[in-house]
Parts: structure tokens; C-alpha cells; sequence
């Protein structure tokens, strides 16, 4: 069984993130404040930072869409990243090559019965769950949809077909 | 209530990562539990009830304990809160296990599943009957589910089917399960809803005291 990750805005940022901190041999000590200025809420340790990069990276497949993509590169003024974005741009170009890239338009997201989803909760979660859940239909593979955003894990019951995950319980 | 007051940056620093945040979550909490969504999850987790801590960042958990230090007689609510909830994690956690499990719900559910497909052929169910459904339908029933959105693929079998599912909550051994999580339920939403009007009180107490806003937008 494959097992394949679809990522939302927090936790791509969060990936491209621990590249750059990798790269630029940032101390390990610092690392967890810059990181929680992505993820507010979470602590991130040594080993909360190897989780998160073996989860994602060892997934056989990486999926996000086009609105996450643009979210993502709207980095807060005054934030760390902010302060690299030139370096964090090359290494977030260079997570998106390792992740495939879809990208919904409405009127599809709103066929597919997300137009709901998306007036509630915008449309960039609509997509991305629209992409987990036609991902999932289907086949046998094992589908976690990966998010920091926990009012909309709140949102969504479960579903057979895959498994909607904060990054918290995946560290 | 306060008989000391904290200075004013130190209040704003309460306002924003203590007070506003716990009274918005608990009104929250309280809001669900009103309509008996217990925010159960498969595999087994409440979604949006936590305890204080965990509804806070960690980066306000220093706060946290300032504001404790300084008004004690918060903290028996705040454990009342967390003991509250892990009560009810017990009770709806048992009910969820006992409706999984069940031979019942199972045989509802695979009936319902194969009516679906046979009327709706493919659709987006198309994947047969399989064993693990009965705790998806059984978190459905445990949150009572309205309709379920189209894209789930248990909507069909669960929209057509879903009065029987549910009224299997009034049948033995159902029933006096989940009476015990909606007693416990009751007594959660009690202590979250006098939670939440005893830091409004507080909140407004220090606010007029010292003339700093509640909000800052």
C-alpha cells in the first residue's frame, strides 16, 4: 500500500522551513521559535523536527494544490522567513519539485459538492480537501491529509477513505 | 475576583493570549455540546473539546500560570474544566466502542451499503462493504450526524439510512450509554458556560480598572 501525504499551507511552509534551517545550519535551540512563528502552538524539539521531515519525505507521493502554493508564499512581514525569503523561496521551489502540484479551479471544487466547504471555509481548504477526498476514492492507498488548521479538522467528520491528520498528532 | 491588579501591558498580555482565547474555545465548546456534537473522531479523540492547556499555544502557557499565581481561585475551575472532560472522554469513548462493536450497527450498515451501490451503482461509493465502516458510522451516530456532504463516501448508505442509524441510540445497551455521556455532557457544558461568564467578568473587572481595551483589532 502507497501512502501518500496532501499537504496544507502550514505544514508545506513547515517542510520548506526545516530545509532552510538544515542549509543554513541554524542552531537547534533556534530552531523551535522559528518554527512556531508557522506553527503556532507546537513545540518543536530535535526529534518533533525529524518526525515531521521523515513523515512527509517518506510518503511515497506529496500532493498540494496551487492555492495552497500562493498561500504559503504570502509570508508575514516581520517573521524570520520574511527576513530569508529570497533563501527560503529556492528551498520551497525545491520542496515543490518533490511534491506534485494540482491545481482546482472553482467551478471543479464546486462540481465536486466542496462549494459548501468552500463558503465556510474559504477555498483554499476547500480545494485541498477536495484533492485529499478524489485522491482517496477509490483506490487502496493510504491518504492522510496533513494540516496545522484545527478549525478545520474540527469541521470535517472522518471518512473511510482517508485520514484527515494535525501535524501535531503525526509528531 | 482580583484584589490586585496586574499592570497594563501585562493585561493586554492576558487579554490576548489567555482570556480572549479560553473565553472564544469554551463558548465553542458549549456551542457543540449544546447540539450534541461530542466532536468524536475516528480513530478515537474529541476534535475540538481539549483541556485548558491544549487550548492555548504553548508559547501562552507562561501566561497561563501568571494569570493562576495571581487569581487561584481559577484554578479549581480550570481543573473542574479538564476533569469534566476526561469524564466525558470515558463515557463517549465507551458508548463509541460499544456501537463499533456491535453486531447490530454492523449488519445496518452492511445492509445499507450494498442498497446504496446496487441503486446508485459506482458513484462515489464504489469500493464494496468493509468491516471498519461500523466505527465511521458509529462516530456518526455517537456526534449526531446530519446529512452527510455528497463526497463522503459513506453519504449514500448514511443519508438514506440515517433515522435507522440513529435510532438505534434509543435501544438497549445504546440508550444508557449514551444517557451517561449526555449527563456528563450536561455537566461539562455547565462548568464551561460558568467558566466562560467568570472570565468575562474578569476580563471586563480588569479592563475597566485599568482602562485597556478588551480587543485590540
Amino acid at each position: 500500500m502507497r501512502r501518500i501525504v496532501v499537504l496544507d499551507t502550514g505544514p508545506l511552509l513547515t517542510w520548506a522551513c526545516i530545509r532552510l534551517l538544515q542549509e543554513l545550519e541554524v542552531m537547534i535551540g533556534n530552531r523551535s521559535s522559528i518554527l512556531a512563528e508557522i506553527s503556532p502552538g507546537l513545540e518543536w524539539t530535535a526529534l518533533e523536527q525529524e518526525r515531521f521531515s521523515d513523515f512527509v519525505s517518506k510518503a511515497d507521493q506529496r500532493l498540494t494544490t496551487s492555492h495552497v502554493v500562493t498561500e504559503a508564499l504570502h509570508l508575514r512581514p516581520h517573521s524570520w522567513l520574511y527576513g530569508k525569503s529570497q533563501a527560503f523561496v529556492s528551498r520551497f521551489y525545491e520542496v515543490l519539485h518533490e511534491t506534485e502540484e494540482r491545481c482546482l479551479l472553482f467551478k471543479s471544487i464546486q462540481a465536486s459538492g466542496f462549494g459548501e466547504l468552500a463558503k465556510q471555509n474559504g477555498i483554499t481548504d476547500a480545494a485541498v480537501v477536495c484533492l485529499a477526498f478524489t485522491e482517496a476514492r477509490g483506490r487502496q492507498d493510504r491518504v492522510t491529509l496533513l494540516t496545522d488548521d484545527s478549525r478545520l479538522f474540527a469541521a470535517l467528520p472522518s471518512d473511510p477513505s482517508f485520514e484527515i491528520c494535525l501535524t501535531k498528532h503525526c509528531i | 475576583m482580583p484584589t490586585t491588579f496586574p499592570k497594563e501591558r501585562v493585561a493586554r498580555a492576558w487579554f490576548d493570549t489567555v482570556l480572549n482565547p479560553l473565553i472564544r474555545v469554551l463558548r465553542e465548546e458549549s456551542r457543540r455540546l449544546a447540539k450534541n456534537d461530542f466532536t468524536w473522531r475516528v480513530p478515537g479523540r474529541f476534535a475540538a473539546l481539549l483541556t485548558i492547556r491544549e487550548h492555548l499555544p504553548p508559547e501562552a502557557g507562561e501566561n497561563l500560570d501568571q494569570v493562576l499565581k495571581h487569581l487561584p481561585e481559577l484554578k479549581a475551575k480550570f481543573d473542574q474544566h479538564d476533569q469534566g472532560l476526561q469524564e466525558l472522554e470515558v463515557r463517549v469513548r465507551t458508548y463509541w466502542e460499544k456501537l463499533s462493536t456491535s453486531e447490530d450497527l454492523a449488519s445496518l450498515t452492511q445492509r445499507a451499503v450494498l442498497e446504496s451501490t446496487e441503486a446508485k451503482g459506482l458513484g462515489a461509493y464504489s469500493f464494496g462493504y468493509e468491516k471498519q465502516f461500523v466505527a465511521y458510522v458509529a462516530e456518526y451516530i455517537v456526534n449526531a450526524m446530519e446529512d452527510l456532504p455528497s463526497y463522503y463516501n459513506l453519504s449514500v448508505p448514511w443519508n438514506l439510512r440515517r433515522k435507522e442509524f440513529l435510532a438505534l441510540r434509543d435501544s438497549q445497551p445504546f440508550a444508557a450509554l449514551r444517557a451517561r455521556a449526555e449527563d456528563a455532557s450536561l455537566a461539562f457544558r455547565i462548568i464551561a458556560d460558568e467558566l466562560a461568564d467568570m472570565l468575562v467578568e474578569l476580563r471586563e473587572q480588569i479592563s475597566m480598572e485599568l482602562d485597556v481595551p478588551i480587543t485590540m483589532a
